[in-house]
């Protein structure tokens, strides 16, 4: 069965016809190829396919397309591009967070829901915060630095 | 320039998500693959239905093993792309399903039914050690290393005489476990054809070269017939080494002319070869009375599953490492490889030298407290110097195991809480890694390619893949020290067999080393070109010209030329300033005794862990990490650190939670997926405390060595001695979980009674 769904895709209105049982994931992945978010685990463990719903931290592999009608999907293209970069983007590059970069989106946008809410948060708050995602690379003590230089410079401090 | 904390080269497509992994990739038409696996861990196919399956609307092919010009590949020549007519392990690929959607895919493998007939299983390597049962069709469980030996043997000295000269003489039994890379991105393939009619293969492997000449192979066609493309890898560590889903992606492709794309789930990717295999040893280690280590004799076993993917390699490199960083002036080493229904088994982040580590190091830690000496001196006492012999009798050059233990020296000697509330305990351990860098037997060789292009650029080609590790960052910090021009004029190719010259894989540690030693003369040789026509061009002496910034100016005057420029005036005279250079590690074979030169250098690390366990639960937190790690030279300070830090991480999931068969080897259970497979998270993982140590390695490019291995080899050892320290009594077995803690302080208990 399909059924009909708008939502709002990083910024713009999406229409589209879905299949009932189509993971947000497949909808966001090979309909409208956002490439951004990853397809790893599929069951809600690594965090790859994190994307932001009214501006929380969910897994799309975990959501139904059909749960997202009528609410804000953010995909990381939303933060900011290479001319333009968002500053936990250029946080991450700073410090070295970025290994193989698989798990970097899902990363990103795990930091924004964090520090959209906690603006000054501790490192053991970060920490929780990521819980849900992981990284295979870095061992996570320059994503967690990420994160704090990330607050500071949007808190405007140098 | 070299030191630098350069950022990435790709990091600014990583940070805003546009970087296309082969997963991105999405061809119109494009069909899409699943495999049938074995449920069976040993049985004979009797029939495949298909039939219903093959009528299905939108199934395009299904591909067993009959369709593949050569089944039998591998570096042993013993794994196959699929199965024939019987399956060794649970999740044994079987066959192939290309369709028009992932659903019709997956419909159809459900329509498959496979008719087994079961045949008796050995899952447990002492079991299968008896060789009763047998795990394949071979005559013996027993690997059989090149024809008829089934041992690879060490023999340096006479061991009896050594142990009987010792004053104490001391043996233990340890156990590791199946560990999974876990990728985030699992093994995908994406093929096609090239804009020549060529058949063209995206690959995330490490090395594309091995997959092209796999690819070659398997499918009957000659080398030109294929193209394969790849260097953007979601996490490699070892599981990415060789072909894997590119074979029948490629083969699906030629039967349909349409783009195919065989994606592993994380399901899969667990069940699929390679794993980390587990390793059963004994480690005798006799010392004498003032602290030194006269004699060692290792016995190992590698439970490799199936098929010997490359166990023979490891076990080699097993038998060099597993005497840790230590001077033992008799050492004896007898491997064996045994197979058993489990996945094959092969490279992860160090091979086969963490087991080898954990016995040493939790050996020493032993030896050390029952003779009354302090683990960090009895470690110093014993640590390899310059011209000192390795296991095979190798002298080793560019020792920095001593300035790492020296490094770790104020913070083993802080002063720590040892029992910080009820019931909770706080212990300290040391753990040390000696890691051949390179492949064994030398490797493949290697060229690099520099070019001075007319807009001023250089370009680099190189043989080895970016893995994520950071190679193309520091390939160009190094071009830019040599060549004197920012990093962001240099450009680096890699990872296309049609264009670049490819080489082996990065693995072992070897990337920045044989890389950085096959760019170097070539990057050499353009500086030399630049000064030389640069004089020329100014009529001054060569030693007048100075080169800094892209520019070639002459010393004391105002006159300068641009690169670009130079580079402009010499193409009107037919002249480019390129140079191409290549690489091949030396090697002497080992003789009968296993004496010889097996590696062309070597890594050294050590390392501090804290834990802290809750002996009503036997629950443990790893509260510190200090890691001081020799890399000769860091090109690139904040990339070492992350080989440190993400290398002690993965490490520590082996200490303290990783299974692909929990309860290995008693039980045979194998994982689902991440949710029953544990990796460390934040909550895990300490901050790792990094020291770089730099003792400038005599055969590297510009010193260096790699990190990224040895910094990872130690941490388990260290867990575990740090738990033997908080609890009195050591593990022997990876990983240990809280239940295992929690047995072990039942085991204290009982021999407190006694």
């Amino acid at each position: 069965m399909k059924t009909w769904i708008h939502f709002t895709l990083n910024g713009s209105p999406v229409s589209i016809e879905t299949d009932n049982d189509r993971t947000l994931l497949k909808l966001l992945r090979e309909d409208l190829h956002i490439t951004s978010l990853k397809n790893s685990c599929n069951v809600g463990e690594c965090g790859a396919c994190t994307i932001l719903l009214d501006g929380e931290a969910v897994r799309s592999c975990l959501l139904l397309a059909v749960m997202v009608d009528g609410k804000r999907v953010d995909t990381l293209e939303s933060l900011g591009s290479p001319v333009n970069m968002h500053p936990i983007q250029k946080a991450y590059l700073e410090v070295g967070a970025v290994q193989c970069g698989f798990c970097t989106p899902g990363m990103i946008l795990a930091t924004k829901a964090l520090l959209d809410k906690n603006p000054n948060p501790t490192r053991e708050e970060a920490r929780l915060a990521l819980s849900g995602n992981l990284c295979r690379c870095t061992g996570y003590k320059k994503i967690l630095d990420a994160v704090l230089l990330a607050a500071k410079w949007m808190r405007g401090e140098d | 320039m070299l030191g630098d904390r350069l950022q990435k080269y790709e990091g600014i497509a990583a940070v805003t998500g546009r970087l296309q992994y082969v997963d991105d990739i999405m061809l119109p038409g494009m069909l899409t693959m699943k495999g049938l696996h074995s449920t069976e861990a040993h049985a004979r196919i009797r029939a495949i239905h298909m039939e219903e399956a093959l009528a299905m609307p939108g199934v395009a092919c299904i591909l067993t093993w009959k369709d593949l010009h050569q089944n039998r590949w591998g570096y042993c020549g013993e794994s196959y792309v699929l199965a024939e007519d019987c399956v060794q392990y649970v999740g044994q690929p079987i066959l192939v399903v290309a369709a028009v959607d992932e659903d019709t895919a997956l419909d159809a493998i459900e329509r498959i039914r496979v008719d087994y007939e079961p045949l008796p299983a050995v899952f447990n390597p002492y079991e299968a050690m008896k060789d009763e049962v047998k795990a394949t069709d071979k005559p013996s469980n027993w690997f059989k290393f090149f024809g008829t030996d089934d041992v690879r043997k060490i023999r340096r000295g006479d061991i009896e005489e050594a142990f009987d000269q010792s004053k104490w003489v001391f043996e233990d039994e340890f156990i590791s476990q199946f560990q999974a890379h876990v990728s985030l991105e699992t093994h995908v393939a994406v093929s096609t054809f090239d804009e020549t009619g060529t058949l063209l293969v995206y690959s995330c492997a490490q090395g594309i070269d091995w997959v092209h000449s796999t690819l070659s192979q398997t499918l009957g066609l000659p080398m030109e017939a294929v193209r394969v493309r790849g260097g953007l890898l979601g996490g490699g560590f070892g599981g990415k080494a060789d072909a894997g889903p590119e074979v029948l992606a490629a083969l699906a492709t030629l039967r349909t002319g349409k783009p195919c794309k065989w994606r592993w789930s994380m399901h899969e990717e667990l069940r699929m070869p390679v794993k980390r295999g587990a390793f059963n040893l004994i480690c005798k280690t006799g010392v004498s009375e003032n602290g030194k280590i006269l004699a060692r004799h290792i016995r190992t076993n590698q439970d490799c599953g199936a098929y010997c993917y490359r166990g023979n390699k490891s076990i080699d490199r097993h038998g060099c490492a597993a005497t840790g960083p230590y001077y033992i002036p008799t050492y004896w080493y007898d491997g064996r490889v045994i197979h058993t229904n489990k996945v094959p088994a092969a490279a992860l982040r160090g091979f086969a030298v963490p087991p080898g580590s954990l016995a040493s190091e939790v050996s020493m830690d032993r030896v050390a407290r029952r003779i009354g000496i302090d683990p960090l001196k009895f470690r110093m006492e014993n640590a390899l110097r310059d011209g000192d012999p390795n296991a095979n009798g190798q002298a080793m050059y560019g020792t920095g195991i001593m300035a790492c233990l020296e490094a770790l020296q104020p913070y083993w000697e802080e002063p720590y809480e040892r029992n910080p509330g009820p019931h909770l305990f706080r212990g300290r351990g040391l753990g040390t890694a000696l890691m051949p860098n390179g492949l064994t037997g030398g490797g493949s060789p290697i060229t690099g390619d520099v070019k001075l292009m007319l807009n001023g650029l250089v370009s680099i080609s190189m043989g080895l893949t970016e893995m994520g590790q950071g190679l193309k960052t520091v390939m160009r910090q190094l071009a830019a020290e040599v060549l004197a021009l920012p990093e962001d004029r240099i450009t680096v190719l890699n990872a296309d067999t049609s264009a670049v010259p490819a080489a082996a894989s990065p693995g072992a540690s070897q990337a920045t080393y044989i890389n950085g030693n096959a760019l170097l003369p070539a990057l050499q040789q353009v500086r030399e070109m630049l000064i030389r026509h640069g004089a020329e061009h100014f009529q001054v002496p060569e030693d007048k010209i100075i080169l800094a910034d892209g520019v070639i100016s002459v010393s004391g005057e105002d006159r300068s030329i641009s690169y670009a420029a130079l580079a402009g005036l010499l193409a009107g005279q037919g002249i480019t300033l390129m140079a191409t250079s290549s690489y091949k590690s030396a090697y002497k074979k080992l003789d009968e005794n296993g004496l010889g030169e097996p590696y062309e250098v070597y890594a050294y690390a050590a390392c501090m862990c804290q834990v802290l366990i809750d002996e009503e639960t036997g629950q443990m937190t790893v509260e510190r990490i200090i890691s001081a790690v020799d890399c000769g030279k860091a090109y690139n300070p904040m990339m070492v650190e992350g080989q440190i830090e993400g290398g002690a991480i993965m490490n520590m999931g082996m200490a303290t939670m990783e299974s692909v068969y929990p309860g290995y080897p008693e039980r045979h259970h194998m994982v689902d997926n991440l949710n029953e497979y544990a990796v460390p998270t934040t909550m895990d993982a300490p901050d790792v405390e990094s020291i770089i140590i730099e003792v400038p390695c005599p055969t590297g490019p510009m010193g260096a060595k790699g990190p990224s291995e040895v910094a990872s080899a130690m941490i388990a050892p260290a867990v575990a001695n740090a738990v033997g320290d908080a609890i009195g009594i050591y593990p022997t077995k990876t990983p240990i979980t809280a239940e295992d803690v929690y047995w072990l302080l039942q085991k204290r208990g009982a021999e407190d009674k006694e």
